[in-house]
């Protein structure tokens, strides 16, 4: 079977379309309530997970980059672990952002549909201030999965379907997307469960080293893990080694490889001190 | 004892056949091996096979190609595809078109068991083969 992520600014309806797909498909939800479990499992503030995958780290500092960043990898860690299960419809955790690469998941945008939610009352704004207020949030979401993932959320090439809610009845798209659900096309098989375990894998190696270092990427294929960080030239070899201290204690991985880059700012910056 | 699973095995890289062949033997399958897909498809149109693994990319016909040829001619054969190219739009595409499942080269063979053993409890057939050994 596969799973569903939706992705909008329009929350509201994202969550209704959300709910009632998976009402009628019988599948699981996944979405900001599983803050709680993160939370738990981590030991984090659920107010802090919350404001992470909302703000994006900036100089007045509200959240340092480095717990921003920790932050994040428990999401994704904990959000992929709850994914390989299948029969699943996501909302509200950007899981589309770190799952583009899997076959068996549909993602798919909702735009628009805010004149729906005004007239319900949840918005209560003129629409003039409302555009703004719109644009705004978009303006802002793109800054903050540009920093996160490196990507446009609102991109519409990294969606399957884009659905314009001004357009289509909630109905409809629910109609829609259940009967899509069922193309043999989203059908999990071994390649996709194979790049969702190599996922996985990588949220797991970047969430352990997030705890205790900085600037850290990951990259995973059919196990091969490679590691790619920098710092200043003096501290190559002791970044080098605490990363394969640290990450070769983790099952799974067959195979470890650490590239390394100069910092060249943070070099320049003590050069000049 | 039971008959034995039929399978053709299609990929232009001897490599792949040398090495699959005994080990699916292993787990009871009779394995015919082709490297030129034009004497598979002949080869084919005289038997039927329960299960037909095939290598997308090849000269002449695709595995594309023998995947509809399949589909058409024997709906019960379960087709699995195997690609050093393997790609999203590829997979889904495979998928849509009737593909009991897509692997992603490099694999172990015992990646290839695991999916011939859900494929022959799929026709009903089923043999033994302990695929919680197999990672991913």
């Amino acid at each position: 079977m596969s799973i569903l992520i939706l992705s909008s600014e329009n929350k509201e309806l994202e969550k209704e379309i959300g709910k009632k797909i998976a009402q009628k498909l019988s599948f699981a939800t996944l979405n900001e309530q599983f803050f709680n479990k993160i939370a738990a499992r981590h030991r984090l503030e659920i107010k802090k997970i919350s404001e992470a995958m909302n703000i994006t780290p900036s100089i007045l500092k509200l959240m340092p980059a480095k717990t921003w960043h920790y932050y994040l990898s428990c999401v994704e860690l904990e959000v992929l672990e709850q994914l390989l299960e299948d029969r699943c419809v996501c909302w509200g955790l950007a899981a589309h952002l770190y799952v583009m690469v899997i076959s068996h998941v549909l993602k798919v945008r909702l735009i628009g549909g805010y004149g729906s939610v005004s007239q319900s009352g949840q918005f209560s704004m003129a629409p003039d201030k409302m555009e703004k207020h719109i644009a705004q949030q978009e303006r802002n979401r793109e800054k903050w999965s540009m920093a996160a993932f490196n990507r446009k959320e609102a991109d519409p090439g990294l969606y399957d379907m884009v659905i314009n809610l001004d357009q289509i009845q909630v109905d409809e798209v629910v109609d829609t997307l259940s009967m899509t659900m069922g193309y043999s096309r989203f059908t999990a098989m071994t390649y996709s469960k194979k790049k969702m375990a190599d996922q996985l894998l990588g949220a797991r190696v970047k969430n352990t080293l997030l705890k205790s270092l900085t600037d850290i990427h990951v990259h995973v294929q059919d196990g091969t893990v490679v590691v790619t960080t920098s710092s200043m030239k003096r501290e190559k070899s002791k970044k080098i080694e605490t990363i394969k201290e640290i990450a070769g204690r983790i099952e799974g991985i067959r195979y470890l490889e650490v590239r390394w880059n100069k910092d060249i700012i943070t070099e320049a910056a003590t050069i000049f001190r | 004892m039971s008959k034995p699973l039929e399978i053709l095995l299609l990929d232009d890289e001897v490599i792949v056949g040398k090495r699959l062949k005994p080990a699916l033997g292993k787990i009871g399958c009779a394995v015919e091996v082709f490297q030129d897909s034009a004497l598979a498809i002949k080869r084919m149109q005289e038997k039927e096979f329960d299960i037909v693994v095939t290598d997308i990319y090849m000269d002449g016909v695709d595995g594309m190609q023998v995947l509809d040829l399949v589909r058409k001619k024997s709906p019960r054969t379960k087709i699995i595809m195997i690609t050093g190219h393997a790609m999203i739009s590829l997979a889904r595409e495979a998928m849509e078109k009737g593909a009991f499942d897509f692997i992603a080269k490099p694999f172990k063979p015992d990646d290839l068991k695991a999916v011939i053993a859900r494929a022959a409890k799929a026709l009903g057939a089923p043999i033994q083969f302990d695929d919680k050994k197999v990672g991913g």
